[in-house]
């Protein structure tokens, strides 16, 4: 059997790892497999079915795209939908093309494979990839409202301890795509296998503050980790975050080198509450306080169409604009680094609004 | 005693699997064996995904799903003795090597199928100390029946795909591009090259004559589909002549053999030495097996193949020697050890008669122009051709003493134009001599500091200036501009590397050689920079010393005219900067 596997064109900065896994599964029962991203007209190769992937729910449209252009190209082919947008909305697809098939969370039989991550090479995006990205556990011990995490991937459970058999021969860095690795089970077996491989991991989903003790932050000191990634949520956590950066920096991370996604403009209905300008607030001062960097990070519901178009009834169109415009003439890369100006310009401001309002610069010294 | 499911021990598996190769590519010789004896015509092996997984396809019958179930017995085979792989072990030898193994198979007229076996099921079973029926059971799925597509052919598709899915990383040294081919070009049945060895015809022929077996299959390997030969890979190497020998034990006729003997005098390289086992094309054991049977000092002067005809002559289950039980092996390896000796003596009698290496030295002074290294040497080649040589009265060496000798004749011929041309050779004048005086010359011109420098070291001291003078530079910069070496050196850093030039023009140079002339201060302050840098980390930069090869490798003769060359640069240099004024603010 013949066998397209489709990226639809939307932005993203990792290539698509359901497919690769997927082409490593359909290559094991013995079918031939070809990757393109978006409409590609150029396939020397008629598929007995085509297998489309998805990513955001605001990146619906070039799913659509895909599917529309593929099955005019191929109308025999049977065509398969998966990913994060079709397992949140499968009816948006369903209802739209009755000829698709959607396959929802993960696709059990091909996790076990290794991506096959020479299909890239023949993908103008990602011909120069050069890491391998791995789940070594899925799911999440935690229930944050605002997460997909929990709907898609279930409970926390270990998928793979051996990371070193997972690790491509061309690939000089692992990411790590575990959504709360110190929750795993296996974390202290998988971060000794990471130690002796000695290459350059990326804990790229964040590592959980509240569950950094002693132990774990003399392992993680011991591994090649160019950014320490974490998340600040709540103002509630504000102690075990404290509590985490100066275990850290104890064992010789650098201040500067962790990073922290703060939350924003999220409102839960269930509970009636969300957080609040002044919260956000607060909750860079105390990022900058500690030395890191904060990472703006605005909420969207799981189901958003749109990207950025959703308002806390605590937050306004204003507000959250100033945030936007603040990372772009403060921020460096999107981030605000706990550079002595900045750090010096939030902790005078009166509020919120003081903070992030932008005013020429009168004195350069 | 009743065995039970409790007295199969899963240690089995493993003696079964890794305890029985020496190497766990091996099992690739059993997946060929398994595709020839389904008669395939073509084998495709490659690596996918990087060398995450290897697989073996063949042209074959196919297996129907019974024969699939059955193909995974452990020692029971429904192949004869006429196939190769008949112990049964087959496609259980990948599971040291990978985490699964994948056979996917289809006769003509028959489904397609697809079996899989996970290896870690077996691996952690065997750590468990489980029972071995209740591991194998678990660890192998059933067959499955795979869909067909549009381009799938039912009457007529007929294959088997062995595929080893992600190898681990244990593995991984072994299961490389170079390492397999390697493996594949040692020891399974491949074809001669016909294009690079035109030895092939008259050997292949005679093999068949003497009625030896030897499949006809074409084994390919890589993503391009290279073909798989066996060696030797070149026929330039070999005295034009091939000794051929029957081996008969009682009689009958065990085996036959050949070998080519290498015309120079040195071992053979690579995949073209020694001497191999073979049976029905497959490789038993390596050239040491050959080799061991010789009990005096071996060298790899030829390379040959002992093919074994006798059924009488069975290999070990690992393949790696024979089992002595037959009677018959033992006188066997015998003869094959006075073969080897008699191969052996062919190249003691060539070391003296093979004078190509020692002409090669005396035509290479030549052309070099020394004329004196090249009548000592040709002086020594004379002595070598009037020493007499015992040759044994063995019919192997006999056969091959006349291409020996005519070659040898040649030489002679060579040798006495040689001398021609080296008695109508002038001596030349002493060049070495001459340089060291034009260097001395350059050096009485240097400034006094660096002239001092110079004459504190020896002749041979002073063929490095980068050692013994640029301190004086060193001196002299720290007097004109105050700086540190240490800031003198950032500077020089800075600098190296033309492309960097744009990083000075930003601010003034720090010596002002002329005045009204910015441009030319700018250009020769950073020479001076870039080749004080060159002289002071010549030999501190990896990179430089790489560049410098060329350097390195002068003839003295080179060498002094070079050294000159940087005394006069280093001259310049002092000047430029004793006369610069200090431009910095």
């Amino acid at each position: 059997m013949k066998i397209l596997l489709v990226e639809p064109d939307y932005y993203t900065r990792y290539p698509p790892l359901g497919l690769m896994k997927l082409a490593s599964y359909h290559r094991s029962q013995g079918n031939q497999i070809k990757l393109v991203r978006g409409t590609n007209n150029d396939i020397n190769f008629t598929p007995d079915k085509i297998e489309i992937t998805s990513l955001f729910t605001y990146a619906w449209k070039p799913v659509h795209k895909a599917i529309e252009f593929y099955h005019l190209l191929f109308p025999n082919a049977k065509i398969n939908v998966g990913g994060i947008y079709a397992s949140l909305m499968p009816d948006d697809i369903k209802s739209a093309y009755s000829y698709v098939n959607v396959n929802i969370g993960l696709c059990e039989v091909a996790e076990q494979y290794m991506p096959a991550y020479d299909i890239l090479k023949d993908v103008e995006k990602w011909k120069d990839w050069d890491s391998s990205i791995i789940f070594t556990s899925r799911g999440c011990i935690r229930d944050c409202p605002f997460c997909a995490v929990p709907k898609l991937e279930g409970k926390m459970r270990s998928v793979i301890t051996d990371v070193e058999n997972y690790v491509h021969c061309e690939h000089k860095k692992i990411i790590l795509w575990d959504n709360n690795f110190l929750a795993s089970p296996d974390w202290k077996e998988v971060l000794k296998n990471l130690q002796e491989m000695g290459l350059k991991i990326d804990f790229n989903q964040g590592l959980d503050a509240r569950l950094i003790n002693e132990e774990k932050a003399k392992m993680l000191s011991g591994l090649k980790i160019p950014l320490v990634r974490m998340a600040y949520d709540n103002v509630d956590e504000k102690n075990a975050i404290k509590n985490a950066v100066n275990l850290l920096a104890e064992y010789g991370i650098n201040r500067r080198n962790i990073l922290f996604y703060i939350l924003y403009n999220f409102y839960d209905d269930g509970q009636a509450y969300g957080d609040t300008p002044d919260d956000f607030l607060s909750k860079i001062r105390d990022i900058q306080e500690l030395g890191c960097v904060s990472y703006p990070m605005r909420f969207e519901p799981l189901i958003s169409k749109k990207k950025n178009h959703y308002i806390s009834p605590s937050w306004t169109v204003e507000k959250l604009e100033a945030i936007a415009k603040a990372r772009r003439v403060l921020g460096f890369g999107g981030a605000f680094p706990p550079y002595e100006g900045l750090v010096n310009k939030f902790k005078k401001a009166k509020d919120f609004d003081d903070a992030f309002s932008l005013y020429p610069v009168k004195n350069q010294t | 005693m009743k065995f039970t499911e409790k007295s199969i021990g899963p240690n089995l598996i493993e003696i079964i699997t890794s305890g029985l190769y020496d190497g766990n590519q091996n099992c690739l010789r059993e997946y060929v064996q398994n595709s020839i004896d389904s008669h395939a015509t073509n084998i495709d092996i490659c690596f996918e995904n990087g060398y995450e997984n290897l697989i073996i396809k063949d042209d074959g019958s196919g297996m129907s799903k019974k024969e699939l179930m059955e193909s995974l017995n452990i020692g029971i085979s429904h192949k004869t003795e006429e196939d190769t792989g008949w112990r049964g072990i087959g496609i259980w030898s990948g599971v040291p090597a990978c985490k699964r193994i994948v056979v996917i198979t289809k006769k003509k007229n028959d489904k397609k199928y697809r079996i899989e076996i996970n290896n870690d099921k077996i691996r952690d079973g065997i750590g468990d100390k489980e029972p071995l029926l209740e591991i194998l059971s678990s660890a192998t799925g059933d067959p499955k029946e795979m869909p067909f597509g549009a381009d799938d052919s039912f009457e007529n598709d007929h294959f088997t795909i062995v595929r080893l899915e992600s190898i681990l990383k244990t593995q991984k040294d072994v299961f490389k591009d170079k390492t397999i081919r390697d493996y594949l070009v040692k020891f399974v049945p491949a074809p001669f090259d016909n294009n690079n060895f035109s030895f092939a015809g008259e050997i292949d022929k005679w093999l068949k004559e003497k009625g030896v077996k030897f499949p006809t299959v074409n084994i390919n390997f890589g993503d391009e589909r290279e073909p798989i030969f066996r060696p030797p890979h070149r026929d330039d190497i070999f005295i034009n002549k091939i000794t051929k020998q029957e081996f008969k034990v009682g009689g009958k006729l065990v085996a036959v053999g050949w070998a080519l003997t290498s015309i120079e005098n040195q071992q053979l390289e690579g995949p073209n030495k020694g001497i191999f086992f073979k049976k029905k094309g497959y490789t038993i054991g390596n050239e040491n097996l050959v080799r061991n049977l010789y009990d005096k000092t071996y060298h790899f002067w030829q390379y040959g193949e002992i093919h074994i005809i006798s059924e009488a002559v069975r290999e070990n289950a690992a393949r790696n020697n024979f089992e002595y039980n037959s009677g018959v092996v033992g006188p066997f390896f015998d003869e094959v050890g006075k073969f080897i000796g008699s191969l052996q003596g062919v190249n003691r009698v060539k070391v003296n008669k093979n004078l190509e290496k020692k002409i090669n030295s005396v035509k290479g002074h030549l052309e070099k122009r020394d004329v004196k290294s090249a009548k000592k040497a040709l002086d020594k080649l004379k002595d070598n051709v009037c020493q007499k040589i015992n040759v044994p009265d063995d019919p192997i060496i006999q056969d091959i003493l006349p291409m020996i000798d005519a070659k040898f004749e040649t030489d002679k011929k060579v040798i006495s134009e040689l001398e021609e041309e080296v008695k109508k050779e002038p001596e030349k004048p002493d060049m070495i001599k001459i340089r060291k005086e034009q260097l001395n010359n350059i050096i009485d011109l240097l400034p006094p500091d660096v002239r001092k420098k110079c004459n504190r070291t020896t002749m041979e001291g002073k063929l490095y200036p980068e050692i013994s003078v640029t301190d004086s530079i060193k001196d002299i910069l720290k007097d004109k501009t105050g700086l540190a070496f240490n800031e003198v050196y950032a500077l020089s850093k800075a600098a190296y590397g033309w492309d960097n030039i744009s990083k000075i023009k930003t601010s003034s140079p720090i010596l002002c050689i002329d005045k009204n002339k910015t441009e030319r201060n700018l250009r020769l302050g950073v020479m001076i920079y870039t080749i004080h840098d060159i002289f002071v980390n010549l030999a501190k930069h990896e990179e430089g010393k790489e560049s410098f090869k060329w350097f390195e490798n002068a003839t003295l003769e080179e060498k002094y005219e070079l050294a000159a060359g940087m005394y006069a640069i280093i001259g310049l240099i002092y000047r430029l900067i004793e006369k610069s004024e200090n431009c910095q603010p």
